[in-house]
């Protein structure tokens, strides 16, 4: 069963993203919700997620460093990262690419343009 | 199209498995004999509680579990409670339920709604994008109509374009462009009204004469309609909703903007093209006016002009004619390029005809007779022609025209009356010949109102007296230099107060030697 990780410790952006994702259930893909990069990082070691999207601004630990983390472990190098960010702030674009992330989203998102590029990245659709 | 986050209300997105069979589990011990399940509307079995003492199925009671009178499942209790306190237990369970669920389906509008806010967001950022740039007002219509039909489910569209100058009434110009098979624009009794008051969004269900649902938006910018987007589709389920009319006036205001920017771009390019039109067509006249003074005895001749805008319809010439010089002042009723054209002509015209020892009057009445004929919109031009010859004898013709001033060199002001009507207005009409002679000392000065008629920044008129004023107080001077006080005077009067008018002027002076220049 495929999984998707999303990561954001502001609790009314966790529900737009889990709103927007859901219909990948349908499609038996289960989604994992975490609220902090240490918590994000500890589950992906754990449950092996397809797809981690990923909050760059979380406490604990930041989604660079999350991504970092997984890019450096060999048992995760099936994890695809989507870094997600404040728009405006697409300078740090090229600090995704560096520690590995295959996307970088910027907020607000686009819903379909997000449900689109999840089902890519899952092999969906 | 998907419909992220807006989907209908299901007991699988409100209550996830895992919180329904946390939210069941502590009603085991109210029902222990009980077996608590909660079925989805489809049936399927989505989380159950079992009590401690149940054995068995049994015969069952069942509660709906509804959101906005939508079902969305079933609370299903086997056995149905029997005692009042299990009745009690099943009523707070459901209260417990129905709270959650309503709590969450408000939640999900909540964030449904953002999601539809983030959706208009991107689609007018990037309608922006595809729009940056595009100066051509003729790409707007087609890509607002891709765009919309891109994000709003239709089976045909277009754009209609009030009138291109931007007054926005319906009928003036209009011009509509039409994609999709069942968009003609003359379809539907809907379309019609919309077109009649174009500045109101509307949906518009099918009926008599209509055959499909309609959607408009107008394009609207700086409180004009500069035309509207419409969206058609056929089917009784398919009326469009309030969101897909958010969305496309949205887009149509945000193509409004550009299309009203392109716009603008092309007048200002138009504008442009025009004032470096005008600049050479300055040049050109400019090189018209004499560039120095044919020689003739006994008299020092100066002029000036200038345009009021870039082109004039004012012009002075000067011609030797024989052993004298022919003086022209002439003012064109009219200003800008028209004026300056006709202008050219009259100077051409009057040059040719003064050739061949031709009198004054003889010469203005064949200028006048063939710019009769080019004169058919109704261009005339006042003109003063004399000339001057050695003895100081000066024969003139005036045409309409202000009369020129000849300031004896003892003070006594004469005036040059007219001596027929402007040229231009009847191809027959009589030119008669003054006569004047000038002494040693005499000064001559021909203007056009334009330097009689100059404002100061309050409105004053530089006024006849003013010039006169000036000229008598350099009487003394060449030619060159009353002209130079003259005009100097008449920079300071104006100021910065904008020019209205050409002005021209022509100062001789008798009793001096010729000058060149």
């Amino acid at each position: 069963m495929p999984k998707l990780l999303i990561a954001d410790d502001e609790p009314h952006i966790r529900t737009l993203l889990q709103q927007t994702l859901e219909t990948l259930e349908d499609d038996g893909v289960e989604l994992l919700m975490e609220a902090d990069g240490a918590a994000a990082l500890e589950r992906i070691r754990r449950e092996r997620p397809d797809v981690a999207f990923l909050d760059v601004m979380m406490p604990r630990m930041n989604g660079y460093d999350v991504c970092a983390a997984v890019r450096a472990d060999p048992d995760l190098a099936h994890v695809r990262v989507v870094l997600l960010t404040a728009k405006g702030q697409e300078a740090d674009r090229q600090r995704g690419a560096d520690v590995g992330a295959h996307l970088y989203l910027t907020k607000p998102f686009d819903p379909d343009a997000l449900l689109e590029t999840a089902e890519r990245l899952l092999g969906l659709g | 199209m998907s419909a992220v986050g807006v989907e209908r209300a299901s007991l699988r997105r409100l209550l996830p498995a895992r919180a329904a069979a946390e939210l069941l589990a502590p009603f085991g011990r109210l029902l222990p004999a009980a077996r608590m399940r909660l079925r989805r509307a489809d049936g399927e079995l989505h989380a159950e509680a079992v009590g401690e003492a149940w054995h068995e199925p049994g015969v069952a009671r069942t509660w709906p579990l509804a959101i906005d009178a939508v079902e969305v499942g079933l609370l299903v209790i086997d056995p149905a409670p029997r005692t009042d306190a299990e009745e009690a237990a099943v009523e707070v369970l459901l209260g417990a339920l129905r709270r959650a669920l309503t709590a969450a389906h408000a939640q999900r509008a909540m964030a449904g709604e953002t999601l539809e806010r983030y959706r208009e967001i991107h689609l007018l950022y990037r309608v922006g994008d595809a729009l940056a740039g595009t100066l051509d007002p003729a790409a707007v219509p087609r890509r607002v109509l891709a765009e919309a039909r891109g994000v709003i489910d239709g089976d045909g569209g277009g754009v209609w374009l009030a009138d291109a100058d931007g007054d926005g009434a319906p009928g003036a110009r209009e011009r509509i462009v039409v994609e999709g098979p069942s968009a003609a624009p003359s379809d539907g009794a809907g379309l019609r009204a919309r077109l009649a008051d174009p500045e109101l969004p509307a949906i518009v269900a099918a009926g008599p004469g209509a055959p499909e649902h309609l959607l408009w938006a107008p394009m609207m910018a700086r409180e004009a309609c500069l035309g509207g987007v419409w969206l058609t589709r056929a089917g009784d389920d398919a009326v469009f909703a309030a969101g897909d009319l958010k969305l496309l006036t949205a887009l149509a205001t945000q193509a409004a903007a550009f299309l009203d920017n392109a716009r603008l771009h092309q007048r200002a390019l138009a504008q442009e093209r025009l004032e470096q039109e005008l600049r050479l067509a300055y040049t050109v006249q400019a090189r018209l006016m004499p560039r120095e003074t044919p020689a003739v005895a006994n008299w020092s001749v100066a002029g000036f002009w200038r345009p009021a805008r870039e082109v004039s319809g004012d012009f002075y010439d000067l011609l030797p004619v024989g052993d004298a010089l022919g003086v022209v002042v002439a003012d064109v009723a009219d200003k800008g390029m028209p004026a300056a054209l006709f202008m050219a002509v009259t100077r051409s015209l009057l040059r040719a005809a003064a050739t061949g020892g031709r009198t004054p009057s003889q010469t203005v009445a064949d200028t006048n007779r063939l710019a009769a004929l080019d004169a058919s919109d109704g261009m005339f031009v006042t003109l003063w022609y004399g000339v001057l010859r050695p003895d100081g004898e000066v024969r003139y013709v005036n045409a309409g025209h202000n009369p020129p001033i000849v300031l004896r060199a003892d003070g006594r002001v004469e005036r040059l009356p007219r001596t027929g009507i402007l040229v231009g207005w009847d191809a027959d009409a009589p030119y008669g010949e003054g006569v004047v002679t000038l002494a040693q000392g005499d000064l001559l000065v021909a203007f056009t109102d334009g330097v009689t008629e100059a404002r100061d920044p309050h409105g004053n008129e530089f006024g006849e007296g003013r010039l006169l004023e000036i000229v008598s107080a350099h009487r003394r001077a060449d030619a060159q230099a009353v002209l130079d006080a003259v005009r100097s005077a008449l920079d300071a009067f104006v100021a910065d107060a904008p020019t209205h008018d050409d002005c021209t002027l022509v100062v001789a002076r008798f009793g001096t030697p010729p000058r060149v220049g």
